[in-house]
């Protein structure tokens, strides 16, 4: 069934890319019943064991035989199952959504999203694993709206795909085959595997937006609130873990790699907990909250490769729902981000209260019960409290802002009915209850606003550390090398010495040619002695002869 | 000949002949050179239509020369003029045409001499067809030189080059290549006659001679490939053209070197050969990290387009001299998409720059007030830096995988070049997108729906040669 909603979606994004900008919230509509349509009959058709397989040779040539694989395991029918919901919800959110300019393109982008997540899963050669990450780049590139935001992305995107490029390059010409189930014969007696494990593992740490590479996730600050999501949901971080968790023999054996990657990825967690504290910005707050999430459920699965379902795929729903609602209050508070600004919500929006609590709730839980170390927990605890503090002061401060109680009706229906579905099909009831009641609690005790808000100076929040970083470290170090590369080799030694020396001498035999051809005695003695010399140079060889 | 309908020498035949039309060809005042573009454009369309069905004619799996054509000149000496085609070649043909298809399509607006620029366009095609259909080093040598006589008119009249510095240059290093050409030629026929290039490449040239061979074709063709010491005179001129079509055809020369390096490279190596060889390759990695550095930190817009045409086209270049038969096809199906698409990032280029230059303001964030252009411009750049677009990305990756077999360091160093030249570009892509209020073009000046629908077929092409290589050809 996978392979029906594969192709259903390609179809319904080929087809949209024909409709005319007429009646464009007219088109969303559509596009939301022909994919509920899609779903419900996967929902209806899927089954828990091992279904047939559709695999396409896609490339065919003389030393690479490129299939594209579409077959249906098991644990891809359960992750789709969690994710297509949230695809759902969003399609329908993107009806009613003013604010999104170009619904049809939206939609066409988030089933582009999904398409990518189910090639990346199903990727068997190392073409399909390479079109899908690059495919994900594409379409987060898209997704983002702010310029300042896309560039970033674009380069990023652009390094990390050429440095898998390039390990995936050097493994198959090691091995002269694309298949990933044979990288266990190149960890076993290839060359280089040190060079690939890292080159790999770099491409993978830009991806996923850790700590020193964040400045791609959290350009999405100014995008609106279903981008945000999207990103989020079908983003580079979550293509980087299923690399990571497809390419993981090549890392498996190599301690010293694995604990620097933990290291980088605990540095991330604390990086975004700190985002998430000393950041007025809403926005900032929910992409570092995902980065310290994904950091997380990375370092998880580095221990335990094939936990991908519990460590990434059953908390992010939670997530997904904690971050839509809060990204709803900025739509409700006239696109406020700055929590400073933002007060007294609780009189219009109980229900965004409860629901967001339940989210959090949600969320933690499920931290609390499948992610084994000690210092989840602690994370667990510390989420708990900061977003206590975070509701805390968007709905309990004081404020002379009217807010329109009607603006977040519709709006708020698909969360509602997400919710409920979770909490339906979530089988850690009882923990979620004691997190919501203890978010409840934090919530209710004043001081914790303040651990939330006006930590570090507007220009220090606002200041991108890791680029600023970087045009230091490498971009300015190459400009003047290329600068004087250009100048010296290709002016001084090309241009003045090479160039200039045969122009030169060019002249100097030209000069000294025209003043043979002078009627003075000096050329005409000189061209007598030239003649003299020519015979004698030759006479001894007619003397031989 | 074994083709009774000469198709090979139909396809030589047909621009020499469109250009005849051209000359003929009436203009009104009112619209100077519109029937002559016209005349053109079809004679562009019909040869390829007729490159497509010798598509379907020959068996895309041989390597060797197909439908052989046999003319004879000159009994004493014994020299012929000898066509014949493999995929390899024909696929570089039929890239040339739409390449220059689209040139034309950029050129569409200029009204100044296009009657000329037409007649000198199809001599061009007409030539440099001739070149990759050329079977025996006689046919070679001569169309190897004949193409440079619409080429120097053409950069000299339609170049726009202000300095005549790298025009005479530019003479002056391809007479010399010619040279050499012609003295290793005549060297090869004094020992073998008449041969064809493939006979040529199971011969190895021994002593003294044999070396003087390989020097005389290895400078020659390298002179027209931007590698070191090389590069500066062909950066020189290339970066200074402003026409559009101008600047498509200049940027097949290096095409032609490479398509040379495939034909005239031995099939066994001698040790001494394959030392040289392996001195020219770390030469050319060198250049390409040096070019790419170069194209970074330069603000021209052309000189960055240029800069990574010269990355990729040394790439080629190295991937030729591992003398591996199946990269020498990864190469042909690369090239391919490679020319089309940089052909259609320089119209698109050349197009802002002439909006620039129209109202006389900056184009920064150009793009992010015209979709149609903008798309067009985002999609050729992501095919040109190696994203899944194109066939670019497949068998570039077929391609470096062999060069990292061979040399590991050489092989970083060609990734890393081609990470500057990926960045150079989307550099560029990042300052067209990055709004500016300094800016004063807007969405009228988007390109027209025509010019799209083109760029759309265009990125279909493309689309489809990454999907299969050979989509087009429908056997019988």
């Amino acid at each position: 069934m996978v392979l029906q909603l594969f192709w259903g979606f390609m179809v319904i994004v080929a087809l949209t890319m024909l409709a005319t900008h007429r009646r464009r919230r007219v088109w969303p509509v559509l596009v939301f019943v022909a994919v509920s349509v899609l779903i419900g009959l996967f929902w209806a058709n899927d089954v828990l064991i091992l279904s047939w397989s559709d695999v396409y040779n896609w490339m065919s040539y003389k030393r690479l035989q490129a299939k594209f694989v579409l077959s249906s395991p098991s644990y891809l029918l359960s992750s789709l199952r969690i994710l297509l919901p949230l695809v759902l919800g969003l399609l329908f959110f993107n009806i009613f959504y003013r604010s999104e300019e170009r619904p049809l393109s939206y939609s066409n982008l988030l089933l582009l999203g999904i398409i990518c997540f189910i090639s990346l899963f199903l990727a068997q050669d190392f073409m399909q694993l390479m079109a899908a990450s690059c495919c994900f780049s594409i379409v987060n590139f898209y997704l983002a709206t702010d310029n300042n935001a896309k560039n970033k992305f674009i380069f990023y995107s652009f390094v990390s795909e050429m440095l898998l490029f390039t390990g995936l390059g050097i493994i198959y010409a090691d091995i002269s085959s694309i298949s990933i189930e044979r990288i266990g014969r190149f960890v076993s007696r290839g060359q280089h595997i040190n060079l690939v494990s890292v080159l790999i593992l770099i491409s993978i740490i830009i991806k996923c937006g850790t700590f020193g590479f964040q400045s791609q996730i959290l350009g999405l600050t100014k995008s609106n609130i279903n981008r945000l999501l999207s990103a989020i949901l079908f983003g580079t971080p979550v293509c980087g873990i299923l690399l990571y968790h497809k390419l993981y023999p090549l890392f498996a054996e190599n301690i010293i790699l694995q604990n620097t990657f933990k290291t980088i990825l605990i540095l991330s967690v604390i990086w975004g907990v700190g985002g998430l504290l000393w950041n007025n910005n809403l926005k900032s707050k929910i992409l570092y909250l995902c980065m310290s999430f994904f950091s997380l459920s990375l370092f998880h699965i580095t221990s335990s490769p094939d936990s991908v379902y519990q460590h990434l795929l059953l908390p992010m729903p939670w997530l997904f729902l904690l971050n839509w609602l809060l990204g709803l209050i900025p739509v409700a508070a006239a696109n406020q981000t700055d929590i400073k600004n933002i007060n007294g919500l609780l009189g219009q929006f109980k229900l965004l209260l409860v629901l967001s609590i339940v989210s959090c709730a949600g969320f933690v839980s499920n931290i609390w019960i499948y992610f084994p170390y000690l210092w989840s927990k602690i994370y667990a605890i510390s989420i708990l409290v900061t977003i206590g503090g975070v509701l805390h002061a968007l709905y309990l401060g004081k404020t002379n802002q009217v807010y329109s109680p009607l603006s977040l009706k519709t709006y708020l229906f698909a969360p509602l009915v997400l919710v409920g579905f979770q909490l339906y099909s979530s089988p850690n009831l009882q923990v979620l209850g004691y997190g919501a009641i203890t978010l409840l609690f934090i919530f209710l005790i004043i001081p914790c606003r303040f651990i939330v808000t006006n930590w570090l100076p507007q220009e220090y929040q606002d200041t991108d550390w890791a680029s600023s970083t970087y045009q230091l470290l490498i971009v300015s170090p190459l400009r003047l090398l290329g600068r004087i590369l250009w100048l010296a080799v290709d002016f001084v030694v090309i241009e003045r010495s090479i160039i200039g020396t045969l122009s030169a001498f060019t002249n100097m035999l030209v000069a000294f040619l025209q003043k043979l051809q002078q009627p003075t005695w000096l050329s005409g003695f000189l061209l007598f002695a030239l003649g003299v010399a020519i015979l004698l140079f030759n006479i001894g060889s007619y003397v031989h002869e | 000949m074994n083709n009774p309908f000469a198709l090979l020498s139909l396809i030589v035949a047909l621009p020499f002949l469109g250009m005849l039309f051209v000359l003929t060809a009436k203009d009104s005042e009112d619209t100077p050179g519109r029937n002559a573009f016209n005349v053109c454009i079809f004679t562009v369309i019909a040869n390829i239509t007729l490159i497509w069905r010798v598509f379907m004619v020959i068996n895309e799996k041989s390597s060797k020369l197909q439908l052989l054509e046999k003319f004879n000149w000159l009994s004493t000496p014994d020299i012929n003029i000898m066509f014949g085609v493999d995929t390899f070649s024909l696929l570089l043909i039929l890239a040339i045409h739409i390449s220059i298809l689209i040139g034309l399509v950029g050129v569409r607006p200029n009204r100044h001499k296009q009657k000329t620029l037409m007649v000198l366009t199809l001599l061009f095609l007409s030539t440099i067809t001739g070149f990759f259909v050329a079977a025996d080093i006689f046919s070679f040598y001569i169309f190897f030189e004949a193409m440079l006589v619409p080429l120097f008119m053409v950069i000299g009249m339609f170049g726009e080059v202000k300095r005549k510095g790298p025009v005479f240059r530019f003479f002056l290093y391809n007479f010399i290549g010619a040279l050499l050409l012609f003295s290793a030629t005549m060297l090869i026929y004094r020992q073998y006659g008449s041969i064809t290039l493939l006979q040529l490449r199971q011969l190895a040239q021994e002593g003294q001679i044999g070396a003087y061979i390989y020097i005389a074709i290895g400078l020659a063709f390298l002179s027209r490939i931007p590698i070191w010491p090389f590069h500066y005179w062909i950066s020189s001129i290339s970066s200074a053209i402003k026409n559009p079509l101008c600047f498509i055809i200049m940027v097949q020369i290096p095409l032609t070197a490479l398509y040379g390096c495939i034909r005239f490279i031995p099939v066994h190596f001698s040790i001494n050969l394959g030392s040289y060889l392996t001195i020219i390759s770390i030469i050319g990695a060198i250049t390409m990290f040096f070019i790419a550095l170069i194209g970074f930190i330069n603000k021209d817009t052309q000189y960055k387009v240029f800069a990574y045409i010269t990355v990729y086209y040394i790439m080629y270049l190295l991937g030729i001299l591992t003398n591996d038969d199946v990269v020498l096809r990864n190469i042909g199906y690369s090239l391919f998409s490679f020319i089309i698409t940089i052909s259609s990032l320089e119209v698109l280029s050349s197009y802002i720059r002439h909006k620039e230059q129209e109202i006389d303001s900056l184009s920064n964030g150009f793009l992010c007030r015209v979709r149609r252009l903008s798309f067009a411009y985002s999609f050729m750049t992501m095919a040109a830096v190696g994203l899944p677009v194109s066939a670019v990305f497949v068998n570039n990756f077929l391609i470096i995988s062999k060069l990292i077999s061979q040399n590991l360091e050489l092989g970083l160093i060609i990734v890393f070049a081609l990470i500057i030249a990926g960045i150079t570009l989307l550099q560029e892509l990042s300052r067209l997108k990055t709004d500016d209020s300094r800016c004063q073009l807007g969405r009228n000046d988007d390109i027209s729906f025509s010019v799209f629908c083109f760029m759309l077929f265009i990125m279909f092409m493309l689309l489809m040669s990454f999907i299969k290589p050979l989509w087009f050809v429908i056997n019988e």
